[in-house]
């Protein structure tokens, strides 16, 4: 299956040539139609731009006006989609060395002109000159004294098909790990079952609580910790910090969950359908939305849905947006490196000084792991200059990239962490075959799975032991659909347990007993114990004994010969459903009783209990049964007759709803 | 109005006495037809007076409309089978007439 870039945006954006000036219509038009157009109106300028875009030799045309740079730069956005961020076409450009960074010498007499003939090989305001890259028309070039970057921009509709992607840039590690210990990395089917357990936590409450901005309240939370219990920061800082809350916010991103004014809800179809998708499909996804989400926030977990200068609650998602997609294409250009490990620090100062002129650049102090990087902690020691920056740097964004990394990106199953080997002992990392097949799209596919893998045994005593590791997200919340996890270690070996009510859930859910048995053996290691398929068979016979029946139509009285039903006494049939709809055509004469409406009032009650029934339908005399004592002329209320009704399980509201309902 | 399957049918049984002491046979005096109703249908008999003797399932039940089959009180469908389900039941779901 081939997959999209990870990166890949499909924002559009419509040209308004009314809204540019004369001077810049006309440049474009010269471009465009000829140097005929240097002498034409506004208005003319506009009629011959419109004419000429939509021509259809239009981008040939314009590509064979083109640099060699212009054309690099319009490859980039064939790779990433018509509209490319700031902060992605910057590390972009200088990455590809398309153009080198800026002059940074600011004190030197020469910086200014060394600046402006930087500035002159530039070839993207070129671009936008031309009309061939457009942006926000109010957004312009974001530069400072140390940083230099583009804002946001398209490619013009015209050029968008037929251009040849950017090949993919290899990372270059300034220095690899030869090896590491102490390895570990989750299966895209433990995320799966992660995601599952959370759905099927909130599917279990029925409808839920949230705050502002539709992010779980603090009582969901809670609920979802106990009922879920994924492990938490709090007990180990590798793991997510508020863990169901990050599954919760990508089923949330993922447009899987309702929420409703009055009551939220799981869009479950969506889910299964999700999670049937091959494996890098569904990591693929997540990646993409954890882009976007504003309310979980790496190494911080659940944020309220504000933000403050004084008073900071949470990193600006807008902040934290371009950060997250620059350490994306960062592992992008990883897994178009040769597979090895790569030491956490050594990383981030590769990836400091490929992302310096663009913006991960905030302010957070608490992280919930912070791996004290030496620089870092004596970044008060370094003298005025890049050295210094990267300290700071190291000490404040660089812990958030970590825990990016090595916490969020390894739970979803992205990335691998280890350690260095030697006496410096240090945190490192390479990324999964998930990770490569993700970042590395679309040049990397994922290798063709041969066939349905035997990933669980069945035990004789009802337990199930999975091997995550072997099975895809898909089978293992099949499994889950019908066995109960028993195990709430992070741990690619988990043990279900076959139970009646699970069993019960599945089959009420729609599995067959024939599905859940045939999925025991053809993913089983081993035979299925006889004793267990005994259980199973006995379980499903015990609900096909009882059956609850809504909805049900029923008449009470014979029938008409020409009315079909099954009889289930003497003058008691269960009608079709459809029956329903035509009442008042076969059963006129009858007393039509809808269990979904309100009853209409049937007994005059007086202040001694007395019951007269001003109707005599089945209903209201089996409720006075229960309630009351039978008398010469109707019913009486006694304490005696309550006490037998209260013996027979009714509550004192029961009774008090009835004689609301019917006096 | 409320004789016992057994007396509808001539007869007296044992069985059909535990069940009529349990839950009442429905007998109605005029033709009704009942939309939208939740019935309880049972394998056989004795299940159906394991049900009626729990008074959580009980208070829920109106009568019997048979020795295997017991209607809901009106409006308490959700209930019962919430009731169903914290007694050890397990019992199967079905809309209308389908099976």
């Amino acid at each position: 299956m081939k997959l999209g870039h990870v990166l890949e945006s499909s924002l559009a954006v419509k040209i308004d040539l009314n809204l540019y000036g004369s001077m810049e219509l006309k440049r474009a038009a010269r471009f465009w139609v000829g140097k005929e157009a240097g002498s034409f109106t506004k208005e003319k300028c506009i009629a011959a731009l419109t004419r000429t875009m939509a021509a259809g030799d239009a981008a040939r045309r314009v590509l064979a006006g083109l640099t060699e740079k212009e054309r690099q730069v319009l490859a980039i956005f064939a790779r990433y989609g018509p509209t490319v961020s700031g902060g992605l076409l910057t590390a972009e450009v200088y990455a590809r060395g398309i153009i080198a960074p800026p002059p940074k010498n600011q004190a030197s007499d020469r910086y200014y002109q060394a600046y402006r003939n930087w500035s002159d090989l530039d070839p993207v305001p070129g671009l936008r000159e031309k009309f061939v890259l457009v942006g926000n028309y109010y957004d312009s070039y974001y530069s400072s004294s140390d940083r230099h970057r583009y804002p946001q921009l398209t490619l013009h509709p015209t050029l968008a098909q037929g251009m040849l992607l950017a090949p993919p840039v290899a990372w270059r590690a300034s220095h690899p790990c030869a090896e590491a210990v102490s390895t570990g990395h989750r299966s895209s089917a433990q995320v799966g079952l992660d995601l599952w357990r959370v759905a099927e936590a909130l599917r279990s409450m029925g409808t839920w609580q949230t705050v502002k901005g539709d992010s779980p309240a603090k009582a969901t939370r809670a609920r979802l910790q106990k009922e879920v219990g994924l492990r938490d920061a709090e007990k180990d800082p590798m793991s997510p910090p508020d863990a169901e809350s990050l599954y919760y916010e990508l089923l949330h991103c993922m447009d899987l969950l309702k929420i409703g004014d009055k009551r939220s809800w799981i869009h479950g179809e969506a889910l299964e359908w999700h999670l049937q998708q091959p494996p890098a499909a569904q990591a693929r996804l997540w990646v993409r939305v954890w882009l976007r989400m504003p309310l979980w926030q790496d190494g911080i977990g659940v944020v309220p849905d504000r933000d403050s200068d004084y008073n900071p609650v949470r990193i600006r998602p807008s902040a934290l947006e371009p950060a997250r997609e620059l350490l994306v294409w960062a592992l992008c250009g990883v897994a178009h490196a040769p597979s090895c490990w790569l030491d956490l620090q050594t990383f981030l100062r590769d990836l400091w000084r490929a992302t310096r002129e663009t913006e991960i650049n905030f302010y957070w102090g608490r992280y919930s792991w912070d791996p004290q990087f030496e620089m870092g902690k004596k970044r008060e020691q370094y003298h005025a200059g890049d050295e210094r920056m990267l300290a700071f740097w190291l000490a404040d964004e660089a812990v958030w990239v970590s825990n990016a990394l090595m916490v969020t990106l390894a739970a979803l199953g992205l990335v691998e962490r280890g350690q260095t080997t030697g006496n410096d002992v240090r945190p490192c990392f390479r990324l999964t075959e998930l990770g490569r097949v993700v970042f590395g799209a679309p040049e990397a596919e994922a290798a063709p799975k041969s066939g349905e893998a035997r990933f669980l045994t069945v035990q004789p005593n009802l337990e199930v032991v999975a091997y995550l590791d072997s099975a895809d997200a898909r089978q293992v919340c099949t499994l889950s659909r019908f066995a109960a996890s028993a195990s709430r270690a992070d741990s690619p070996v988990q043990t279900f347990e076959l139970r009646r009510d699970s069993l019960y859930r599945a089959l009420e859910s729609g599995m067959t007993l024939e599905e859940v048995r045939t999925f025991l053996t053809e993913h089983g290691k081993t035979e299925l114990p006889a004793n267990v398929e005994r259980m199973l068979s006995e379980w499903a016979g015990r609900r096909e004994s009882l059956v609850l029946r809504t909805k049900a139509v029923l008449a009470l009285g014979p029938l008409d010969s020409q009315i079909r039903g099954r009889a289930l006494n003497n003058n008691v049939f269960l009608l079709p459903s459809s029956t329903a709809k035509v009442v008042a055509l076969g059963f006129s004469g009858w007393t039509i009783l809808d269990h979904e409406r309100k009853p209409e009032p049937a007994w005059t009650t007086d202040e001694l209990g007395s019951v007269a029934p001003d109707s005599c339908t089945s209903i209201s005399q089996l409720r006075l049964a229960r309630i009351a004592d039978r008398t010469t002329t109707g019913w009486q209320i006694t304490a005696q007759s309550v006490g037998r009704a209260r013996l027979g399980g009714m509550t004192a509201e029961q009774i008090l709803g009835w004689l609301g309902e019917q006096g | 109005m409320f004789p016992s399957a057994g007396e509808a049918q001539g007869g007296m049984n044992s069985s059909t006495d535990i069940l009529d002491s349990l839950l009442p046979l429905l007998q109605p005096e005029g033709r009704e037809l009942h939309l939208n109703a939740a019935i309880v249908e049972m394998a056989d008999p004795a299940q159906l007076a394991e049900l009626a003797a729990n008074p959580r399932i009980r208070r829920l039940l109106l009568a019997r409309l048979s020795d295997t089959v017991a209607l809901v009180d009106p409006g308490h469908a959700g209930e019962i089978e919430a009731a169903l389900l914290a007694g050890g039941h397990t019992p199967k779901v079905l809309t209308g007439d389908g099976e």
